[in-house]
């Protein structure tokens, strides 16, 4: 369990964000939700440990396995597909033919099977990211970090990555914190939602959507995903 | 090699140019000679100028060779530590900015006549662009891929070796290419004031009038210098072809 207590960062003399108080079971897809400059990505960082807290405390648990998707899919250039994807591993114990089996494995579930050999630059925008997603998940991640991962996307390709992560999420049950600015993407993925409302920094929401087992194609046509996604952006506004 | 067209058609023309212009009388071969003198000249003194040419491509090749594992090195250090970097950097600057041909008389006073006054005046000359394309090679990496080495754990040796010395490749080699030819001119300095090699034989034929003999020394020294960048291109592909830098 990760645990936020009075958690607050600052920047120079503005708060960025002050008074969280979050609590995270394992297993839980939560959406880090809110307007552009709020924090959001500084407090996926700080529970990456990348930053740290300028006051308050976070509890993480124990040995974690962190897997992390950046905006951009930060690929080595000099390497292929397959080398990309093998950095995810890592255990220094794995030996060299039991890192080739997870890498194409993976590579499998992201759909690159046949572009393992391939170099960045001969990737499109969307295959990029598979690979930047399949580093991240190698080696049964137990937690993944994604900072709006899908932002640069077409539509099309968006839709597709959300459902597939969906999937192997379901099927992994890892846990996994998505910044977004998206209210639709927040709601269509996530479990939880972490409120970052505008304007008002100190009224932090964490929102369950008590989402049963659904269908992803349909739940995004569904009457369901509609509510929420209006009731969501009402209240990031503080219309609600 | 379709690259070099351009520049070969133009050199060629020029040679042939002059090369008439003087048959017909109408050109002083004491202001530039042809190229058919320079070539009878440089036959006429085999001896002499293979053996200074030769000094001079060996010493500038060491030249460069030192200035790359000491200005890499003091690259990787800077790097490593903000302090050291603080401390040595801005008077790494302040030594740029001196002119060799001012230092050089000082390097014989400190080390004497010979190829260790040469080779130090060309590595004055030639280590800084090395160890200023390393560094910002070395500073401009990519904050996320730095972060997500953080991520996965990787230790600071596996950070520099698999992913800032790699990352930083396009700007070492770039400092090694200008590198290339300043360590010639090093030489060349350092053979002023310490003696052997091409400088030493166009301080002679200065005195002499040869202006012939200048001549060849120059094409000798251009001729060491293509030398240089070829090496330094077959290395490139080398390096490119086999990526030594796979994790």
């Amino acid at each position: 369990m990760l645990e936020l207590k009075n958690a607050g960062k600052k920047f120079d003399s503005r708060w960025l964000f002050k008074n969280l108080n979050f609590q995270t079971q394992t297993g839980d897809f939560i959406s880090i939700l809110g307007p552009s400059g709020c924090g959001k990505s500084t407090l996926l960082r700080i529970l990456a440990e990348l930053d740290t807290l300028s006051e308050g405390s976070l509890t993480q648990p124990a040995n974690t396995n962190p897997g992390f998707v950046f905006q951009e899919s930060c690929l080595l250039p000099w390497l292929t597909v397959s080398e990309n994807v093998g950095i995810g591993i890592s255990s220094k114990t794995i030996s060299l033919s039991e890192k080739q089996e997870q890498v194409q494995s993976i590579l499998k579930t992201v759909k690159l099977k046949e572009s393992g050999g391939l170099f960045p630059h001969q990737l499109s925008g969307g295959m990029k990211m598979r690979v930047s997603i399949a580093r991240a998940l190698i080696n049964n991640k137990s937690v993944l970090f994604m900072d709006e991962p899908f932002a640069a996307l077409d539509d099309f390709i968006r839709f597709e990555l959300q459902e597939e992560l969906l999937d192997y999420w379901k099927q992994h049950k890892m846990t996994v914190f998505f910044v977004t600015h998206s209210v639709n993407e927040s709601v269509f993925l996530s479990q939880k939602l972490w409120l970052f409302p505008q304007g008002n920094q100190q009224e932090f929401k964490e929102l369950d959507l008590q989402k049963k087992d659904f269908h992803p194609q349909q739940y995004r046509q569904s009457p369901e995903y509609f509510r929420l996604v209006t009731d969501i952006s009402d209240r990031l506004r503080g219309r609600a | 090699m379709k690259q070099f067209l351009p520049t070969s058609i133009l050199v060629t023309a020029i040679t042939i140019a002059i090369e008439v212009l003087n048959k017909m009388g109408m050109w002083d071969p004491q202001l530039i000679p042809p190229a058919s003198v320079i070539f009878d000249t440089i036959q006429e003194n085999q001896e002499a100028f293979f053996s200074a040419f030769w000094d001079t491509a060996r010493l500038s090749f060491q030249s460069l060779f030192l200035s790359f594992i000491l200005g890499f090195t003091l690259a990787i250090i800077f790097s490593l530590n903000d302090w050291i970097k603080r401390a040595i950097f801005p008077l790494a600057i302040f030594f740029q900015t001196v002119p060799i041909i001012a230092i050089a008389p000082l390097l014989v006073i400190y080390l004497g006549y010979g190829p260790q006054t040469i080779i130090a005046s060309a590595v004055f000359v030639s280590i800084f662009p090395i160890l200023a394309s390393t560094l910002v090679g070395l500073d401009t990496i990519n904050k996320n891929l730095l972060e997500l080495f953080q991520v996965y754990q990787r230790s600071r040796l596996q950070t520099l070796f698999y992913l800032k010395i790699p990352g930083s490749y396009h700007y070492i080699f770039a400092g090694l290419r200008i590198s290339s030819g300043l360590a010639v001119i090093g030489v060349v300095a350092g053979e002023f004031v310490a003696g052997g090699g091409l400088g030493s034989l166009i301080d002679t034929s200065r005195t002499q009038q040869r202006i012939d003999l200048v001549f060849a020394a120059l094409i000798g020294l251009a001729v060491i210098g293509l030398l240089q960048i070829m090496l330094l291109n077959i290395i490139n592909l080398l390096i490119t072809r086999y990526r030594p830098f796979k994790l």
